[in-house]
């Protein structure tokens, strides 16, 4: 009988406040191994504190916390052992080529000096950066050192793999070449987690997402599952010469547009108000091919949730 | 392959001693490739990203300040030929504690300390790394700045430019060589500990600032000064007294020399004293330089302070 591994990251109840402020607030996760796992919210929404927490940097001030089935946070140095990060910045020296930043970070995983070099030329020579090792930061363009920093979160061929909004700033190819990597890393069985407030890419590249605001976990699923509980506002409607039809009927209960002498776009308020006109319509004998709900998008349900999460008292 | 997997040619390394019974006589095996030491590889680190973003800086200031006070000012007055001993451990002194200070709260500025206490080095380590790179730092241009002296002042000498360059007594050398490293540890060890909980190195340059500059004026040169190091003739001054009149300083030290016990317990108590003091400012650094006390600063005082005196006792991790 094939035995379940234990989810990467586990927490229940987790709090960790800076006096008054609540910057984690009860949040219960569970992220199986190998997935590519989004952790979404907005500026100020707990992300940061969440990693700190995650790498034993601080302890939670309640709740419990278990990540690559070490206790946190007396288990932090172990899990940091097999974790990578990539956090707000860069993390690259100044006064350091790159090649001597990785290098020492290969040796703080304790890889002995050849070892080192020999690591960082073939993880760097997989991000496409080998030409670029003798530089220094300030001669790297903002999506080399990106990428520099990825490299360098590599280096000890992690089990968990942390990246807090590593796209920012980085333009459409760079942020694309990133995110494949970051894919390839989870196909080979690498947890991934990812923290974003670009909703888009979450969609297209998470399996599974966590929304947070001001502490508090607002839902998680699928980015799928999240998009199906997003209001539906609108619906596309296609048929047999359906605008020439609902242009004859009176008495459609929704504000439509033609799109196309066979599409038509109707206005509507939620689930229910799709069944009341799919069944108005139907009541009318107009036949309908395709009834497909629009505005369902991950960027929608995060508002959804956000504004059904009311301002608690001052904290 | 997992971290531990990476990590394992080095732990499984064989060990150059052991003879290896599949090796063919005489081949050249290479040697194990242990992994550095972890506060050495943060040493390293510190001094190598110090050294990339100053550059040539430390050793052309070095130069003029070798030129005016070990040269210039002996030469204008006579008779303080010990005098750059003392630069020389005012040299280890300064750069050490710029170094230290920077420890920290620059690596909080430039945005690196996050990454680094991400990493599975200890606390320990990158505290200890970090003073021995201040330290190191401080001692080799206080060294510097005795190896340029003597170097210029015996080419001075020796073309008969300057006869009467200052050269030191081989006691003082001495005693100044190790002085340096004493100065430059404290220096390293005090910076550091202001460093860990300071929000960036210019709220430390602007704490505290006369307090630093009476310690500096009380170390340097009042202390040369009554021991008749500053003065021309190289006599100790009559120190003032209440109530006018005054007391010889070589008076006060022939004095004591008639009681060699008192000396020698007042030298062990000050001697001791000092250590107590180091021993403290360890252990005051180290608690300070914990993760989450480090992960605190700039988010809660409150909770920073409340956070540093349950950790007094606690464990690290």
């Amino acid at each position: 009988m094939a035995v379940a591994e234990p989810p990467a990251i586990q927490c229940t109840a987790l709090t960790r406040h800076f006096g008054a402020l609540r910057a984690v607030d009860g949040v219960d996760l569970t992220v199986p191994p190998g997935v590519v796992f989004g952790f979404l919210g907005p500026n100020g929404a707990g992300k940061t504190t969440t990693i700190r927490l995650l790498l034993g940097l601080l302890p939670p001030t309640a709740g419990h916390l278990r990540v690559l089935g070490h206790d946190l946070p007396a288990g932090g140095r172990a899990v940091r052992a097999r974790t990578g990060t990539v956090l707000e910045h860069h993390g690259l020296y100044e006064g350091l080529s790159a090649r001597r930043t990785l290098e020492f970070a290969a040796g703080a995983h304790g890889l002995g000096p050849r070892t080192a070099a020999a690591r960082v030329t073939e993880v760097v020579g997989r991000m496409g950066l080998a030409d670029r090792l003798d530089d220094r930061p300030q001669a790297l363009s903002r999506g080399m050192r990106q990428r520099m920093a990825v490299a360098r979160a590599l280096l000890a061929a992690p089990d968990l793999l942390i990246l807090d909004e590593p796209t920012n700033g980085l333009d459409a190819e760079a942020a694309a070449g990133l995110r494949a990597a970051v894919r390839d890393l989870a196909a080979g069985g690498t947890t991934v987690f990812y923290t974003t407030h670009i909703l888009g890419e979450a969609e297209r590249f998470c399996d599974l997402v966590t929304v947070v605001r001001r502490g508090r976990v607002l839902g998680t699923g699928a980015p799928a599952d999240l998009r199906r509980r997003a209001p539906v506002r609108a619906v596309r409607l296609e048929g047999p010469d359906l605008a020439a039809r609902l242009g004859l009927l009176d008495g459609v209960p929704a504000a439509w547009t033609a799109v196309a002498p066979e599409v038509v776009r109707a206005d509507v308020d939620g689930v229910d108000g799709v069944a009341r006109l799919v069944a108005a319509l139907a009541a009318a004998g107009v036949a309908l091919h395709r009834v497909e709900p629009e505005g369902q998008t991950l960027e929608a349900a995060f508002l959804d949730l956000v504004a059904g999460d009311a301002p608690g008292p001052a904290t | 392959m997992t971290a531990s997997d990476a990590a394992a040619p080095d732990a499984a390394a064989p060990d150059a001693a052991a003879p290896d019974a599949t090796a063919p006589a005489g081949t050249d095996r290479p040697a194990p490739d242990r992994p550095v030491p972890a506060w050495r590889l943060v040493a390293g680190k510190e001094l190598g990203d110090l050294l990339g973003r100053i550059g040539r800086r430390p050793v052309t200031r070095t130069l003029a300040v070798v030129g005016v006070f070990g040269l210039l000012i002996p030469l204008r007055f006579s008779g303080t030929a010990n005098l750059p001993a003392f630069f020389a451990a005012f040299t280890a002194f300064l750069p050490a504690r710029l170094v230290a200070i920077d420890a920290y709260a620059g690596e909080r500025e430039r945005g690196t300390l996050e990454a680094l206490l991400a990493s599975p080095l200890s606390d320990r380590a990158i505290a200890v790394g970090k003073v021995a790179a201040a330290t190191a730092y401080g001692v080799a241009r206080g060294w510097l700045f005795l190896a340029v002296w003597l170097a210029s002042a015996g080419l001075l000498r020796a073309t008969g430019l300057a006869p009467r360059a200052p050269l030191p007594t081989p006691a003082v050398l001495v005693a100044v060589v190790v002085a340096a490293v004493v100065v430059a540890f404290g220096a390293a060890l005090f910076g550091v500990y202001q460093s860990a909980q300071a929000p960036s190195v210019r709220a430390i340059v602007e704490s505290g600032g006369l307090l630093r500059l009476v310690v500096i004026l009380v170390v340097f040169f009042v202390v040369p000064w009554v021991l008749g190091l500053l003065s021309p003739d190289g006599t100790a001054p009559a120190l003032p007294v209440p109530g006018g009149g005054g007391v010889s300083a070589d008076a006060l030290v022939d004095a004591l020399a008639v009681r060699p016990a008192a000396v020698a317990a007042a030298a062990a108590g000050a001697a001791l004293a000092g250590l107590g003091w180091l021993w403290w400012l360890a252990r005051a650094t180290l608690r300070r330089t914990g993760r989450e006390a480090l992960a605190l600063v700039g988010t809660d005082p409150d909770g920073a302070r409340r956070s540093r005196r349950r950790r007094a006792g606690g464990p690290r991790s």
